[in-house]
């Protein structure tokens, strides 16, 4: 029957050492070195192709509305920032007055 | 029987060496409430208009709130105001630190001072006994020392000091008051003002609790705060790094202002960032009874200078205006330049924002080392700023025309050099770029007291929906973000209201949403639960709102117009550099929203005065009288 065949492969696909998994530097500021893995400032993540930054975010538990500034490739982007293989994400804390 | 606030104002007359107790009404509280709305009622009733702001007329003020000196976290804070050196108008500036709290407690709500005094004075007010003794030992004298000095001779260790340095002294235009040494009423000249009186400080102290409504509802705020501040990490950024984590955030983002607000951008930042600055860190300087302890205290280990960390350690502003606004990136002197400005007592914006324009001259060609007795004004030798600071702070050969602010040192050197001064209503911007923030770019057109950073919450908070459903907005009435331009003014009327009510509460911006991490719903109870005043959030924007119209009328009275609204030059020039390369402010779009502002207000969009039915709705239609004079 061709559905157990569809979840087989899907099953697959989850699995890690099958799929080819992208990479993703992320360098954070100050506060956010508290990130989970970026205690240096930084971290390379590796991650489902199809990714964007709100997985990133999701995955160093960072909290809603925590992050001010996504700088994708060293361009300002958003949440839903489709990621790519050797990709450079800088995240900064949000900031604004004093 | 008074919750929150003592029912007493002193009134003091240095020229006749005279006090009185004024006993306003329950009525006076419950409207005006403290901070700006104390001080714009008592200036609009006793000072004359037309004064010379440096005079025995002027009135100088300070006013705590029906709030200060209660046991809770982010409200300590207290407004000093007088019609304003700088600006020729309503002058006001806001401090944390503990002298608010202590003047509660010593039986007062706010201290308002008339007249000159024969020679140097300071006040101590202590337990309801007021005292106007001879200063002469303390004129000249750093301000640290100042209170450690009275500690002695007053042998009270427990007084809270307000004092001038020796720029206050030397009447520098942009004079500061500092308690604690590190808390500044900064901005507006008020020390000044101090010097022109010959007042050199007022040390509080009391034994008088603020008496309390309900007070587990004050505790319950308390005790939320202590358990949640480490956690968040709004506050958590404060605790650990204080203001000068915004300097990487600003450089990434493209609006730190470089070589005086040219650039957004500034290739030394890393050298002056919050991670290089945390290392400095020694200790940390609450205010009153608040747990997010955001200022700090620094050290360095230098072989040129040493820093004396009483005098704290630099904010972001500070960073930012002798930093990179002056293209340097040599951390210690900027350290430095912060001890040698909090010890002579002289606002570090103005003063950097001064400079930043004399450099940019200087540059350009405008002025020579002629002029600048000697000193290369490129600060291509970072630590020839700390000999141009010493020169402000004294009024001495260049620094004489510095101490005068960038406008009036512009209409001075002519040659169209207004065009480089960084201001509005001839007072130096802060470190925020208004071609970067509309919202911050109106709020400093409009500001009563001339551009303020801290009247407006920034754009950046009404810009993405995850913030506005996490810092309060949505509350407010913002259920979308908000990004155009043209749809900004909705933001600034609603976003300076609070943080006018903010200013009358003396409550920290840094403390309460949307730039803090207490709601509104905690705000509400803390209000009721110190004052028992059966209020919420509607009444609450009411006071602040009827703080604005009695300071906004003060500056009608004093002849302001739309024409007083404007922004610099600068702000109509594209940012060179930076991820806001080519930003500038529309005018069109400006002058549509500056219009439609003065609508939303209640005031008449051609002459910006607020309609008679804007101040019969907020109570102060009294005025009228007065302006009508």
């Amino acid at each position: 029957m061709k559905e157990p065949k569809k979840q087989q492969n899907i099953k697959k696909l989850r699995n890690k050492d099958d799929c080819q998994m992208i990479t993703v530097s992320v360098k954070v500021a100050a506060y956010l070195r508290r990130l989970k893995g970026c205690s240096d400032g930084k971290t390379e993540l590796d991650l489902f192709p199809g990714s964007r930054v709100k997985d990133v975010l999701k995955d160093l538990s960072a909290l809603p509305g925590e992050i001010g500034l996504i700088i994708l490739n060293g361009r300002a982007a958003d949440l839903q920032g489709l990621l790519n293989d050797g990709d450079n994400l800088e995240l900064y804390q949000i900031f604004g007055g004093g | 029987m008074s919750y929150g606030y003592n029912g007493k104002i002193l009134k003091i007359n240095l020229t006749e060496k005279k006090y009185e107790i004024s006993t306003p009404s329950d009525l006076f509280y419950r409207r005006y409430m403290g901070g700006r709305a104390f001080a714009a009622y008592y200036l609009l009733k006793e000072l004359e208009p037309g004064v010379d702001p440096l005079s025995p007329d002027n009135i100088l003020i300070f006013a705590a709130s029906v709030l200060t000196g209660a046991p809770a976290p982010g409200i300590p804070r207290f407004t000093v105001a007088a019609k304003s050196p700088m600006t020729g108008g309503f002058g006001e500036s806001e401090a944390g630190g503990s002298w608010g709290p202590q003047l509660k407690r010593s039986g007062f709500d706010a201290v308002i001072i008339k007249g000159k005094a024969a020679s140097p004075v300071y006040l101590y007010i202590n337990d309801g006994e007021v005292k106007i003794k001879d200063a002469g030992h303390l004129w000249g004298q750093p301000v640290a020392m100042v209170e450690t000095l009275l500690k002695e001779e007053l042998n009270n260790p427990k007084i809270k000091v307000v004092t001038i340095g020796i720029g206050g002294e030397k009447q520098v235009r942009y004079a500061c008051i500092l308690n604690e040494a590190s808390s500044a009423n900064g901005r507006n000249g008020f020390g000044a003002v101090m010097g022109s009186k010959n007042l050199k400080a007022i040390a509080v102290s009391g034994t008088k609790s603020v008496n309390l409504f309900d007070k587990e509802a004050v505790k319950d705020v308390s005790k939320w705060v202590a358990s949640i501040y480490r956690d968040n990490p709004i506050s958590a950024t404060l605790n650990e790094y204080g203001t000068p984590a915004a300097i990487a955030v600003l450089q990434a983002s493209g609006m730190l202002p470089t070589d005086n607000f040219s650039s957004g951008a500034f290739s030394g930042y890393d050298k002056i960032d919050g991670d290089t600055l945390k290392k400095k860190y020694v200790g940390k300087k609450p205010c009153y009874a608040c747990p997010i302890a955001c200022k700090k205290q620094a050290e360095i280990d230098d072989e040129r200078f040493s820093v004396d960390s009483v005098y704290g350690s630099p904010e972001y502003e500070t960073i930012a205006s002798f930093g990179s606004n002056l293209g340097i990136s040599d951390l210690n002197v900027i350290i430095k330049a912060n001890e040698l400005s909090n010890k002579y007592g002289i606002d570090t914006i103005s003063t950097g924002v001064t400079i930043a324009f004399a450099r940019e001259c200087f540059i350009n060609g405008l002025l020579s080392k002629e002029d600048t007795d000697g000193i290369d004004f490129t600060f291509a030798e970072p630590i020839d700023l700390l000999k141009v600071i010493e020169k402000v702070a004294h009024r001495d050969g260049f620094g004489n025309l510095l101490a005068e602010g960038c406008l009036r040192l512009a209409r001075k050197l002519g040659n169209n050099s207004e065009d480089l001064a960084v201001q509005c209503k001839g007072l130096e911007l802060p470190m925020h770029d208004p071609r970067a923030k509309f919202i911050v770019a109106l709020g400093y057109a409009v500001a009563v007291a001339g551009p303020d950073h801290m009247s407006i919450p920034h754009d950046v908070f009404y810009e993405t929906q995850e913030r506005i459903n996490n810092n309060g907005l949505d509350s407010l009435s913002f259920y979308e973000p908000i990004t155009d331009p043209a749809k900004k003014v909705k933001a600034a009327v609603y976003g300076q209201t609070l943080w006018s009510l903010y200013n009358v509460l003396g409550v920290c911006d840094f403390a309460y949403q949307p730039r803090g991490i207490i709601s509104f719903d905690k705000l509400v109870n803390l209000v009721k639960g110190i004052t028992g005043f059966n209020t919420n959030m509607f009444d609450l924007m009411e006071v602040g709102r009827r703080a604005i119209n009695l300071a906004r009328m003060f500056n009608v009275r004093e002849g302001f117009t739309t024409k007083d609204d404007k922004l610099p030059a600068m702000a109509y020039k594209p940012i060179k550099e930076g991820r806001l390369k080519g930003a500038k402010i529309d005018k069109k779009q400006f002058a549509e929203s500056l219009k439609e502002y003065y609508q939303l207000m209640g005031w008449n969009p051609e002459t910006g005065v607020p309609y008679t039915s804007t101040l019969k709705a907020l109570d102060i239609e009294w005025v009228l009288e007065l302006i009508n004079k």
